[in-house]
């Protein structure tokens, strides 16, 4: 894979600084890889606070600003950021009225912001924890609680965001994005390995001509490997296994999220979001609204994940909000 | 004082503890104990005047800013467990410090999905704790974190990145352990406690 870089190294931080030089009204830099909204901390709203591994661009500070998340935390590439990082961001982002971490489950990602979560409360900062746990092939339903999170994070982010900004407390803040987490299912199908660039070689390997189901957004290995099929196909068995796993039942109203891994365009994306929502129609299931596009990539792995969050007339509302940040406007 | 000297011998240690990190890990456990090691000594002077389980739970922030790693983290969260355990006013030194070390371990073995025998800091760190639970001296203890770490030579690794690495690990003493025995030989060779 020939990427376009100077230092393999310096990905991140060259990453961080271009962000930083094309946004600057919108994003400021407190600490070293702590990217907050430029206008943090804002007074009297609970904040939300975010941060996982580079390589997964919007996720994670793609959607710092307003009626998102207000901070995030930026790790290496696939690696979990510092406490340090964390706190940073707690700091620079509680504006009195509390802070929800809201990141996806990974091993790593608890044991920093846990701990972060730990020395904010020493510092008589009020933090609460939702963690994204959406992915339907990473473990059984009776292991829901070990699942990876993947892109319905962005849900997470949009109904916590939207709670915050229309000035919910910290504990109806925290209710309404659990309730949104328990609605929210999502599964994908992998085309392509990745390349880290300090690595230099792709994560995995995966023969022309192969797909994977259900692996995860850093290569985890998924439920089944076999011949690239059709699109219809990959929609039906994703849709099968997400519809079957909440369960989502006739009458429901749901929000759809089409999400590009990175190498797959949006045309693919289209054809495959066609599929879905015959599906869904066929299963009496009214689609609210829909997200079309790369939500939570995975450098350049070609594929897609789906996502579906049941919703009622709050988490519509939510939903609904407008939000704005240097990646993702909604008006 | 004994963080500085558990501090001052750790660092010495550097090379050793990367050489075995990296026998299965990522071999940085030497960088980041001597790391911790000059963060605890910057630190240890303003220790003196606060309360011991303010100063324990102090050592943990410290470690989780300054030495981010998991092996750092996990060290992090089990000061600042140790700084918060129930410890009675009247009780003797190595009893306190077994009641420190046991909020330690269980912080350890709960962050770590660890368990005894998974070839990990828990199994030099179990032995002494239960040591000075049963009255040992802190030489005793030491004695009985070397041993434990010593038989991790022979446990296959079952959590974190050595999982992966089974084979290479047989026969090499935990990284994790090893430097516990350390921190131990360290601070039984200061103190006169319990003595």
């Amino acid at each position: 894979m020939q990427k376009i870089l100077n230092d393999p190294a310096a990905f991140v931080d060259e990453m961080l600084e271009g962000i930083i030089a094309a946004h600057p009204g919108q994003l400021r830099m407190p600490a070293a890889r702590a990217i907050v909204r430029a206008d943090a901390p804002v007074r009297g709203k609970v904040a939300i606070a975010t941060g996982g591994g580079s390589g997964h661009l919007p996720v994670f500070m793609g959607y710092v600003g307003r009626g998102l998340v207000d901070g995030a935390a930026i790790g290496n590439v696939f690696a979990s950021p510092s406490s340090d990082q964390m706190l940073d961001v707690t700091h620079a982002i509680d504006g009195g009225a509390g802070v929800l971490y809201v990141y996806g489950n990974y091993g790593g990602d608890r044991l920093n912001f846990d701990l972060a979560a730990e020395l904010a409360a020493d510092d008589g900062i009020e933090v609460r924890t939702i963690l994204g746990a959406d992915d339907v092939a990473s473990a059984p339903p009776e292991r829901a609680d070990s699942r990876r999170g993947i892109a319905g994070i962005f849900f997470l982010y949009k109904v916590a965001g939207a709670a915050a900004a229309a000035g919910a407390t910290l504990d109806a803040v925290v209710t309404v994005t659990q309730r949104a987490a328990a609605a929210l299912r999502t599964m994908g199908v992998a085309l392509s390995p990745c390349t880290i660039p300090a690595a230099g070689v792709p994560t995995f390997e995966l023969p022309a001509g192969q797909m994977e189901i259900g692996m995860g957004i850093h290569g985890e290995p998924g439920v089944r490997r076999g011949a690239l099929e059709s699109a219809d196909q990959i929609a039906g068995e994703l849709l099968t296994a997400i519809l079957a796993d909440l369960p989502y039942r006739r009458g429901d109203s749901v929000g759809v999220l089409v999400n590009g891994l990175g190498a797959t365009p949006k045309e693919e994306l289209y054809i495959l979001y066609r599929a879905v929502a015959r599906l869904l129609d066929g299963e009496g299931i009214a689609v609210h609204r829909v997200w079309i596009g790369e939500y939570a990539t995975s450098l350049e792995m070609a594929g897609a994940s789906v996502s579906l969050i049941r919703l009622d007339d709050e988490l519509r509302g939510l939903l609904d909000a407008p939000a704005e940040t240097p990646f993702f406007s909604q008006s | 004082m004994l963080v500085e000297a558990v501090a001052r011998d750790l660092a010495t240690h550097r090379d050793e503890l990367n050489r075995l990190d990296g026998v299965a890990g990522d071999g940085d456990l030497g960088l980041t104990a001597a790391t911790a090691a000059a963060a605890l000594l910057e630190l240890a002077p303003s220790l003196d005047s606060m309360p011991e389980e303010e100063a324990i739970r102090r050592c943990g922030r410290e470690l989780a800013t300054r030495a981010p790693s998991t092996g750092g983290t996990l060290l992090a969260f089990a000061l600042m467990a140790a700084g918060k355990a129930e410890v009675g006013s009247e009780a003797r030194p190595t009893a306190r410090a077994a009641a420190y070390l046991r909020a330690a371990a269980d912080t350890i073995a709960a962050r770590g999905k660890a368990a005894p025998g998974d070839r990990t800091m828990l199994d030099a760190l179990l032995p002494a704790v239960e040591a000075l639970e049963r009255g040992a001296t802190l030489r005793e203890a030491a004695d009985a974190a070397a041993a434990g770490a010593a038989a991790t030579a022979a446990m296959e690794p079952t959590v974190g990145r050595a999982a992966w690495l089974a084979d290479r690990a047989r026969g090499h003493e935990d990284a994790g352990a090893r430097l516990i025995a350390m921190a131990f030989e360290a601070a039984a060779r200061e103190t006169t406690l319990g003595a």
